[in-house]
């Protein structure tokens, strides 16, 4: 089985220093981390590699993309490749997927690729499934767990809320990886050093054969990045234990209002039985009949 | 990044790379050394206590000419104020700067954000042509007939061989303690310091602090800080954030019970403090030791095979007005990679050639001002300097400057007064200025 | 009637998802503004009834999509069925969740008909001079964009549950109703869902439980945790706590809740012994309601609560499981009141379910 590995290099958001003025980042501060579900997604590969298989690491990026690719030659990839057009200084998600489609075509297809669900920069959670209609595979997004059975993977799927599906998918397919758990093996030292040696295969458009054309797609502007401010929350049901006058008032303030706070002190059975009759008022219990 | 030689035998292995094992590196690999800096941090500087007072720029310039015009620096000190403090009131002592030496290129100090400046020294060793393996930590030397002979790290496969181990892994080295160099140290040879980064927007640093443009400044405060635990307090400007901590010395928060972090929380709600942090926001918190006790806690520099430079051996200068451990560590650090190189020019690498290491540390200044200020730890922990003065300092002025309709007094009564009140001795008093006069003055 | 405002929306154990009712309000606030209607379309199996829950949030117009192999999601199953009904819609706007069903499908027709797509968005307006503007998050929430597109231009939109909330509903609001039945073949759907399954609060990521009881220092020691286990089992909530509390081993190092560790927002937040300390309470503020115990009645999270209670929390959660306890066994002799949990099981015959070639240049044309 060929397994393929799509990884980004992406700034570790907990270095992330945001300038509330401008928005901007603060490069130097940032370190840049191979993403965490990526990370995953390889991890998973190189567990399901058997005897004969292999694990090709793909990024698409420029030189300074390739400590990514680095890290996952030394974790075991068996090879990685990196993709670039020279005349950009970022992609969109539908350019990275279109060169990753390319890339894969030229190499021969493989079985398998594997994506993170959503990637911690730009993070459209796109790609994999762009990639799918470039290749015209089947593709499943947020995957838990897996596992091959025959020509299928069997997947569980992370929903909403932690509600989760079991399902299943042909081969070839691509699958993006939401694992949490799950994190990349620990490089060896002589792996590593080989790593840090090894020269990083290259493509560009030419490479590939796609003209600049082959490129454009609908242009939309990022006009303003900001530091986040929280949304208002349109609130749910109105506080049944409130007078009809505070509800409407609740409802207009659109959840800004103070919440009602109360504080009670009595004995264990008291309180027990006051904590009880709280949770069936806001109906996380159900009412006695 | 230059890969390194297929054998995995590298001419010398820095452990480390903090502004010790940096300077090593770049001194070993620029004479043409196959030379591995190992670092345990995702980056260089990655779990360095950011936010410092950088008070090597002119040795600097000898190593890297012109560093400050690449480097991640902040800002340029110009101003230095010493703040004693009881729980009530402040009495600083305000320094300031016009003057070329301190205004001017190559400058005398700046504020650096460790984080960056460690990652971009780093940088200057891999161009010089170091190999650079972050992320990886050293469990130990090697050693083999009494001769160290490489490193182990914490990886499968982890051995690594080289001529020389220079261990530039920072305070409490264990790599130190690990060749026999060094004990453990005691707690009241250690200090532990916890710091914040603030971010604050740079107008609002200019106007608190009287500053214009690059213009910094360093505050050290002594005193009720600390909260009967022996140790001071600083706060830094940066460019568009603070650097402040509490440094105490790790015994007495044993003795006290405080909580490192609690005593931070005092100091930045004192109000001398508090109205300079308005507004600002956390940005990073962080801890570490500093080995306080200099000159009297040295440890041996050599071994067969290894050498120690920077906070691992001991080179971090705590005078009580400010703390000076970078410009050592890069000082001792390029004193090793020289000494490394007339080792292997020599091709011996047992202890008595590298005992040309101590030699060394003379004319890099090392030696010279640890000797000099031999005395000053012991004096800046002592209990009276600690809390009796900043607190009789800060009473005397207190009433000084205090008009409420009774008869003025003069300075001198005031003081006897403010002295007889908090207990403190005449002759305690001169001791501990014939003290401060030896750790300072002679 | 100008171009509709078009939400597809999604279905979980029978009901709508609120990441669904979501959309559907903040269609109706965009529609509003372009004095359009909002059309929803919603595919499965047997859900026409929803279609009142629709209106009731702001649907003027639902088609539903009709057929036995929708029951479960498959993305091959959604694409074939709802692609012909949202090609004919010609909206201005289309919404979807940004669910993991949502980000299989709807990317791939973005590409296909070259509309934009923007995922993760929090926001969805028409500007005042016309312009489609969306908000989204990016960089794990630690930014924000603004992305703007010329005037007119079609946009699909994934927005982030949880975001806007759900609004009260207005019943008896009325709607117009379709139901389509789509000619489908389940054996060429090479995706499929087999069973949905709801949370296991052991080992939920906190950042999507509905529920948690959280653990400080008051708890006294591991077995103060487990006391709180037994609670949380109580109210089918994960256990969460402070960072301390984590720092002493006492809690999973990756189930402690604040500024350095989870930020939540769970429906329910119970949390005993915990003193409400800024770096823990800026983890919790999404949470939509607080109970506390705790013996101190300073504590800053009793003043946070929506309900706080004073008492020693080794004295009130052992009389709290129990009654619990009595409560349920209660409930499970009355007749059940939730809804089966388990969706049925599609048994398509397993060969016919192998990959079916499809024609890449056969891509449909742009609407
Ligand atoms: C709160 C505080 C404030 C300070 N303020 C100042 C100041 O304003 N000015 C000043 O000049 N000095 C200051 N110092 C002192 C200064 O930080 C040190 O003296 C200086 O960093 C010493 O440099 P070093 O290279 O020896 O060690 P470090 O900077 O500590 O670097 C050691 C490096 O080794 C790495 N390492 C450690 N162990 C291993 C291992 N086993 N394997 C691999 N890598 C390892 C570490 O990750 C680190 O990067 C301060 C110290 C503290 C704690
Ligand atoms: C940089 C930094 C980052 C931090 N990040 C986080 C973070 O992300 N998350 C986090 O949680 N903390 C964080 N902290 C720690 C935080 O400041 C607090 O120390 C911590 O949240 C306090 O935890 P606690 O409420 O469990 O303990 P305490 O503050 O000790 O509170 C225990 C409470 O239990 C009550 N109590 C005692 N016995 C009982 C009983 N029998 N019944 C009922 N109540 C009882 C007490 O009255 C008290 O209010 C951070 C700290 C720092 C410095
Ligand atoms: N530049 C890239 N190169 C290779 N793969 C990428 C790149 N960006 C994103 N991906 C893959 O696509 C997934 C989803 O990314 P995104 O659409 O950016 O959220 C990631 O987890 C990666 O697996």
């Amino acid at each position: 089985m060929r397994l393929a590995v799509c990884l980004s290099l992406v700034p570790d958001p907990a270095t992330i220093d945001v300038d509330p003025l401008t928005g901007e980042i603060d490069a130097d501060r940032t370190l840049y981390i191979m993403d965490p579900a990526d990370a995953a997604a390889l991890e998973l590969a190189l567990r399901l590699r058997g005897e004969g298989d292999t694990v090709i690491a793909l990024t698409v990026g420029p030189a300074a993309a390739e400590p990514v690719l680095r890290e996952a030659l030394a974790a075991g990839a068996d090879g990685a490749l990196r993709l670039w057009d020279e005349s950009r200084s970022a992609t969109k998600p539908a350019v990275t997927s279109l060169l990753l489609a390319t890339a894969l075509r030229n190499e021969g297809l493989p079985d398998l690729v594997f994506c993170g669900w959503r990637s911690l920069a730009r993070g459209s959670g796109k790609i994999p499934a762009l990639l799918g209609e470039y290749l015209d595979w089947p593709v499943v997004t947020d995957i838990a767990r897996l596992e091959i059975q025959a020509a299928r993977v069997h997947f569980h799927r992370r929903l909403a809320r932690g509600d989760r599906s079991e399902g299943e998918v042909t081969m070839p397919a691509v699958l993006a990886i939401a694992a949490d758990g799950v994190r990349l093996r620990y490089a060896s030292l002589p792996q590593l050093m080989q790593a840090c040696r090894t020269a990083i295969p290259m493509r560009d458009l030419p490479d590939l054969g796609l003209s600049p054309l082959d490129l454009s797609f609908p242009a939309s502007t990022v006009h303003a990045v900001t530091p986040p401010r929280p949304r208002p929350r349109t609130i749910f049901i109105p506080d049944s234990s409130l007078s009809p006058h505070e509800r409407i008032g609740q409802i207009l303030s659109a959840g800004a209002a103070p919440k009602s706070n109360t504080v009670l002190e009595g004995s264990p059975d008291e309180v027990a039985d006051a904590i009880i009759a709280f949770l069936q008022a806001r109906g996380f219990l159900e009412q006695p009949a | 990044m230059r890969a390194p030689k297929p054998t995995d035998h590298f001419d010398v292995v820095v452990v480390g790379a903090g502004p010790a094992g940096s300077a090593a590196a770049i001194v070993a690999a620029r004479a043409g050394l196959n030379v591995l800096l190992i670092e345990r941090g995702e980056y260089p500087g990655a779990k360095n206590v950011s936010g410092a007072a950088f008070y090597g720029s002119a040795m600097l310039n000898k190593l890297i000419p012109g560093w400050w015009e690449q480097a991640p620096v902040e800002r340029y000190i110009c101003r230095r104020d010493v703040i004693l403090i009881s729980p009530t009131t402040a009495v600083s002592l305000d320094f300031r700067s016009a003057s070329p030496d301190y205004a001017a290129p190559p400058y005398n100090a700046f504020t650096i954000l460790r984080p960056k400046f460690d990652r971009w020294f780093a940088a200057q060793a891999e161009a010089a042509g170091a190999f650079l393996l972050t992320s990886t930590v050293v469990d130990g030397v090697i050693k083999e007939r009494g001769k160290v002979v490489g490193v182990k790290v914490r990886r499968d496969d982890g051995e690594i061989r080289a001529d020389l181990v220079i261990a530039c892994d920072g305070a409490n080295s264990f790599l130190a303690q690990q060749a026999g160099l060094q004990r453990r140290l005691e707690t009241h040879e250690l200090s532990l310091g916890v710091k914040e980064v603030l971010g604050l927007e740079e107008a609002a640093i200019r106007e608190r602090f009287n500053l214009s443009g690059n213009e910094g400044m360093v505050l050290e405060y002594v005193g009720a800080i600390t909260d009967k635990a022996r140790g001071g307090a600083f706060l830094y400007t940066n460019r568009n954030s603070l650097s402040l901590g509490v440094i105490a010395q790790v015994s007495s928060l044993v003795e006290t019970g405080k909580r490192p972090y609690e005593l931070l929380e005092l100091f930045k709600a004192h109000p001398a403090v508090a109205p300079l942090l308005r507004g600002a926001k956390l940005r990073e918190y962080s801890a570490h030791l500093i080995p306080e006790s200099g000159w009297e806690m040295m440890p041996k520099l050599v071994a067969s095979g290894m050498l120690v430079a920077g906070d691992a051996a001991g080179f971090c200068l705590a005078t009580g007005l400010y703390i000076e451990g970078i410009n050592y560590a890069m000082q001792s650090g390029m004193a090793a990679g020289e000494a490394a190189i007339e080792a292997h020019r020599v091709r011996d690498f047992t202890r008595h050639t590298l005992e040309r290491y101590t030699e060394l540390l003379w004319p890099y200044n090392v030696f010279t001002d640890f000797r000099a200020y031999r005395h000053a730890p012991h004096f800046v922990n002592g209990e009276r300097l600690q809390n009796l003065y900043p607190e009789m300092a800060a009473a005397s002025f207190e009433r000084l400057f205090r008009v409420d309709g009774n008869a003025k007094q003069k300075i001198l009564p005031l003081y006897l007064k403010a002295m007889r009140q908090s207990g403190a001795k005449p002759r305690h008093l001169i001791a501990d200025l014939l003290q401060a006069a030896r750790s300072y003055l002679w | 009637m100008a171009a509709p405002v078009v939400v597809v929306a999604e279905t979980i154990y029978g009901g709508l998802t609120p990441a669904s009712l979501e959309c559907v309000e903040e269609a109706r606030d965009v529609a509003e503004s372009l004095a359009t209607a909002v059309h929803v379309i919603l595919p499965g199996h047997q859900t026409a009834a929803l279609a009142d829950e629709l209106a009731a949030h702001g649907a003027d117009r639902v088609t539903v999509i009709e057929h036995q192999a929708l029951a479960q999601f498959s993305a091959d199953g959604w694409l074939a069925a709802v692609a012909p009904v949202l090609k004919e819609t010609r909206a201005v706007f289309t919404l979807a969740p940004d669910s993991g069903y949502g980000r299989s499908w709807l990317p791939r027709l973005s590409a296909r008909w070259r509309i934009p797509l923007a995922s993760a968005c929090i926001r969805v307006k028409v500007t005042d001079e016309g312009y489609p503007e969306v908000f989204r998050v990016s960089h794990d929430g630690k930014l924000h964009e603004r992305q703007i597109w010329a005037r007119g231009t079609a946009v699909m939109v994934m927005l982030w549950p949880g975001v806007r909330g759900v609004g009260p509903a207005l019943p008896g609001r009325p709607a117009s109703v379709t139901v389509v039945e789509p000619e489908l073949d389940p054996a060429t759907f090479r995706d499929r869902t087999l069973r949905t399954v709801p949370p296991d609060p052991h080992d939920v990521d906190l950042t999507e439980a509905e529920r948690i009881v959280s653990g400080g220092l008051g708890v006294g020691g591991p077995e103060g945790m487990a006391l709180l286990q037994q609670l949380a089992d109580e109210l089918e909530a994960a256990l969460g706590g402070t960072r301390v509390v984590a720092d002493r081993g006492w809690l999973a190092a990756d189930r402690f809740i604040g500024t350095t560790g989870k930020i939540v927002a769970p429906k329910l937040y119970l949390a005993l012994g915990v003193s409400g300390a800024g770096q823990h309470v800026a983890g919790i503020t999404g949470s939509e309601t607080v109970i506390a115990v705790n013996t101190d009645r300073t504590a800053p999270l009793l003043k946070l609560a929506d309900l706080g209670v004073v008492g020693d929390l080794h004295a009130v959660v052992p009389v709290l499981i129990r009654k619990l306890r009595t409560l349920r066994q209660a409930a499970q002799a009355a007749p059940a009141v939730r809804p089966a949990l388990l969706d049925p099981v599609i048994r398509t015959p397993v060969a016919a379910a192998a990959g079916r070639p499809r024609d890449a240049s056969a891509r449909e044309a742009l609407p």
